[in-house]
């Protein structure tokens, strides 16, 4: 697997970095953490000192130790040196590489954070981007609506997660049956990660649960419960879909398996998974 | 002590799979025989033929059918508690069947499964369905496999608390049983009867008949906090009067709840 991890100079970054770090404790994952300022242009750039040129060169690197801190004792997977020098590769983004057994790069990128991170996520390939975001809104700049934005245009599965506290319950809305080995998995590690309930919650269809769906919810259940986790089971009638994840709590942590198959991505268009990121109380992982 | 006797829908959904699953880890602590009970709906289009030897063969293929889908379930579950051999398997309306069933049989509960929905209609239909206003004993509704043998018994303003005793009494008298005693209401404001005398008046009651709460507690706030704050039993125990359609604050906790609901009466 290959995470993402957004950062801005918000708290929530700090506990987002945290929680990616124990995910990539877990499951051995190759990570790249991007910050992003604004375009800059200076007259003689190598005549300044790099973490002045680029202040956020400094955030990247305390965020780089709180990351190999948060991993725990005895996890040797990344490079541990804080001298490595940040260098210019030829489409602009500075780089500074920290890999050891496993993949490790600080980034720093410029210009619309939107675009930053859904290309680096891209240009990387990456399976999972983490960004922290703040209760009740964004963050990311005064009335940006960046983690919404990001949710709804990257191609891969992004987590919106809300500081503390520390989510009690995953709660994962299911409407169709075609869901992957790989996103179960993650869901697993998340509820392993935080001692959490897990809630498998079935989307009706005109008052009904399809077949397929149902199906899908006793093996989702089955394989959950074999792992000992606690798995609960739901419904939820479509038109009350989005009133349900609004309802979420701050210490839930909310699922949504978004493909162009699923009617999901029908129901929720743009606006309405921009708009249910950025203002849910809940952190929230969209799949895909 | 005597084995209760629950009659138990089977059926090919997620919802009767989870109930079978959960009554048969519980079984030691219930002391129950499951009695599997399995009703074909005709369609209700009209046939060629609504007498005669063409329809009692209709029916018997119906039933046939039935009964190896009701035995290809239990053969599949692999369930460990104690099932009658017999699954009963009728054709006709199941509402109608299983009241019959239930009127005729003596049994000491009724249980099926129900998937909890985030809209708490769909639970105050099947209250005010023909089934749940005349089965002649408690049902209990399962809704998710709860780890825990702790149970739940709730009371409001509305309880009839000597009733709810009783059965609780009838149920699991002679067992050793791990419960709670919570009262429940939206605040403790203008209650009559208030939260803490419930829990005083449940407590002797309770008392006189041998049983004493591990813990009891008076629990405030909307539905969907009570709900969520219940999610840890293995079961919630109430009463509810089906003389009243009022809709009540503890039939919304009830219709929320993820845990397993016993209904008395």
């Amino acid at each position: 697997m290959k995470i993402l991890v957004a950062v801005d100079e918000n708290a929530y970054s700090r506990y987002a970095v945290r929680q990616a770090a124990r995910l990539a404790a877990n499951t051995w994952a190759d990570v790249v953490m991007l910050a992003i300022e604004k375009n800059r242009s200076y007259i003689a750039e190598e005549e300044l000192e790099p973490s002045h040129a680029h202040p956020r060169l400094r955030l990247l690197n305390r965020y780089r130790a709180d990351f190999l801190d948060a991993l725990g004792p005895g996890v040797d997977l990344y490079d541990d040196r804080g001298d490595a020098p940040f260098v210019r590769r030829e489409d602009k983004v500075l780089e500074q590489e920290l890999s050891g057994r496993k993949t490790f790069k600080l980034h720093l990128r410029g210009g619309d954070p939107v675009k930053a991170i859904t290309s680096e996520a891209q240009a990387e390939g990456c399976d999972l981007i983490i960004l922290g975001c703040g209760q009740h809104e964004g963050g990311w700049g005064r009335g940006s609506d960046v983690p919404g934005r990001v949710a709804d245009a990257a191609d891969c599965s992004v987590f919106v997660i809300r500081e503390e506290p520390a989510t009690s319950r995953v709660v994962c809305c299911l409407d169709h049956a075609d869901i992957s080995q790989e996103s179960l998995e993650l869901i697993n590690q998340w509820v392993t990660i935080y001692a959490a309930g897990l809630e498998v919650v079935g989307v009706l269809k005109k008052g009904g649960l399809r077949e397929e769906v149902e199906a899908k919810m006793g093996e989702v259940l089955d394989y959950y419960l074999k792992r000992d986790v606690n798995a609960l089971i739901r419904v939820v009638d479509e038109d009350s879909l989005e009133t349900f994840i609004e309802s979420g709590r701050k210490d839930d942590l909310m699922a949504l398996w978004l493909r162009h198959k699923s009617p999901l991505q029908r129901l929720f268009h743009s606006k309405r998974v921009n708009a249910l990121v950025n203002h849910a109380s809940s952190s929230m992982l969209i799949l895909r | 002590m005597d084995m209760l006797k629950a009659l138990v829908p089977v059926e090919m959904t997620l919802a009767s799979n989870v109930a079978l699953r959960y009554l048969c880890r519980k079984a030691e602590m219930l002391g129950i025989a499951v009695q599997p009970v399995h009703v074909e709906e005709p369609d209700h289009k009209p046939h060629s033929s609504e007498t005669g030897w063409i329809r009692r063969s209709w029916e018997s293929g119906l039933r046939q059918a039935g009964l190896e889908e009701v035995q290809r379930i239990l053969n599949s579950e692999k369930l460990d508690c104690f099932i009658l051999p017999n699954p009963i398997v009728r054709v006709g309306d199941r509402e109608d069947t299983l009241l019959e069933e239930l009127r005729l049989g003596g049994y000491d509960f009724f249980v099926e499964g129900e998937v909890a929905n985030f809209n708490t209609g769909a639970f105050r239909k099947r209250l005010r369905s023909k089934l749940y206003r005349q089965m002649p004993c408690p049902v209990l509704l399962v809704r998710n496999m709860i780890q825990s043998d702790r149970l739940a018994l709730v009371l409001d303003e509305k309880t009839d608390v000597e009733s709810l005793a009783a059965r609780f009494h009838h149920l699991f008298g002679g067992r050793d049983v791990d419960f709670d005693l919570c009262a429940y209401a939206m605040d403790d404001l203008h209650q009559d009867p208030h939260p803490d005398e419930l829990l005083s008046e449940g407590g002797e009651i309770l008392g006189s008949l041998g049983y004493r709460p591990a813990r009891a507690f008076t629990l405030l706030g909307a539905p969907e906090t009570a709900a969520r704050n219940l999610g840890d039993y293995g079961m919630i125990v109430a009463h509810m009067d089906r003389k009243s359609n009022r809709k009540s604050p503890l039939t919304e906790v009830l219709g929320l709840a993820s845990s397993p609901i016993l209904i008395c009466w």
